[in-house]
């Protein structure tokens, strides 16, 4: 009996929520959706990151870095011998007596450490403006 | 290939105007889906662009296994969750005990005694104060004809949680409905 009742009630639901109309959206609805698609289209557009030194160029650097070193490493090559200038060169007659900069070891650390703190800065400042402009 | 898929192939190729096709078949469903969960007309439209807008950038991680309106249900399902969980509002609003062993109103007597009009404003309204898992169990079920395995799909959990689910918001429903349409039936039944 109470079976009956559950199919009974099953067969009423079918029938009379299909009566009840679907909700309809605001009648801009579409090309509401639409421009917002576009937009964001543009900002994807606008906000690709090109790199000033494409992956192909990294590569041929590497390369060409890579035979060098190689060719150099292979060859026995003597930067003393040949073109390459002396280490004992006089250029006082160029630029008069050049003053000697004596750097103490303090300030080279220091400055290193300046250097990689505002490395990292950058490496901080550029995820975090990156994220600003995340569009999904 | 059905349409859908058609139309899919067509949006990924670059027939970007194709997507408002799909939109306009869908846009109803999602929106009484949507609105049936978060029963707010401006955050469902919101739910429903959101969902649209997500669809189109996934389109091409579509890979047809299911149903389109499956996938695409799921994703207003998860909007819609979102949309509740931002607001801090509960998805179920009805305690389930009490409803389990109820018994299901004598709907014969109570349909004939109503007007068709009069009791699809009755339904709709009943539909208003279901909490968004009924609504969505209710929609899926009984106007969308999806079969267990997809709504399982859709919200996430196995068929047999949806089963005993889709059991206890019947019953619910069925609770409501006896509540709004049983005293007209009998203030009806009375004047004649």
């Amino acid at each position: 009996m109470e079976k009956n009742k559950e199919k009974q009630f099953d067969a009423f639901l079918k029938k009379s929520i299909k009566e009840v109309e679907l909700d309809a959206p605001s009648i801009n609805f579409t090309d509401d959706l639409l421009k917002k698609l576009e937009v964001k289209q543009v900002e994807k557009t606008a906000l690709v990151y090109k790199p000033l030194i494409s992956k192909t160029n990294w590569i041929i650097i590497c390369l060409l870095m890579l035979i060098v070193l190689l060719v150099t490493h292979m060859s026995d090559f003597e930067p003393t011998l040949g073109w390459w200038p002396s280490t004992n060169m006089d250029v006082s007659y160029v630029f008069g007596e050049l003053p000697k900069i004596v750097i103490s070891n303090t300030y080279l650390y220091g400055f290193v450490g300046l250097a990689f703190f505002l490395l990292l800065q950058i490496y901080f400042i550029r995820s975090h403006i990156n994220k600003q402009y995340i569009t999904n | 290939m059905n349409q859908d898929q058609l139309y899919i192939q067509r949006v990924i190729n670059g027939e970007n105007h194709v997507f408002s096709l799909l939109v306009d078949k869908y846009k109803h469903m999602v929106f009484t889906l949507a609105l049936r969960m978060v029963k707010n007309r401006e955050e469902a439209e919101e739910v429903s662009q959101d969902t649209f807008i997500r669809v189109y950038n996934s389109l091409d991680k579509f890979k047809g296994e299911s149903k389109f309106s499956t996938w695409l249900y799921r994703i207003t399902y998860n909007k819609s969750l979102d949309c509740l969980k931002k607001q801090k509002r509960t998805i179920d609003s009805f305690s389930v005990d009490g409803y389990d062993d109820m018994n299901f109103p004598d709907m014969e007597n109570i349909i004939n005694g109503i007007e068709r009009k009069e009791r699809k404003i009755e339904i709709a309204k009943v539909l208003k104060e279901l909490s968004p898992d009924d609504n969505t169990l209710i929609t899926l079920f009984y106007y969308e004809d999806l079969s267990l395995a997809e709504i399982s799909e859709v919200m996430g959990i196995s068929s047999n949680t949806v089963k005993v689910k889709l059991f206890r918001s019947r019953n619910r429903l069925a609770v409501l409905l006896k509540e709004k349409l049983e005293p007209e039936f009998i203030q009806g039944y009375g004047k004649k």
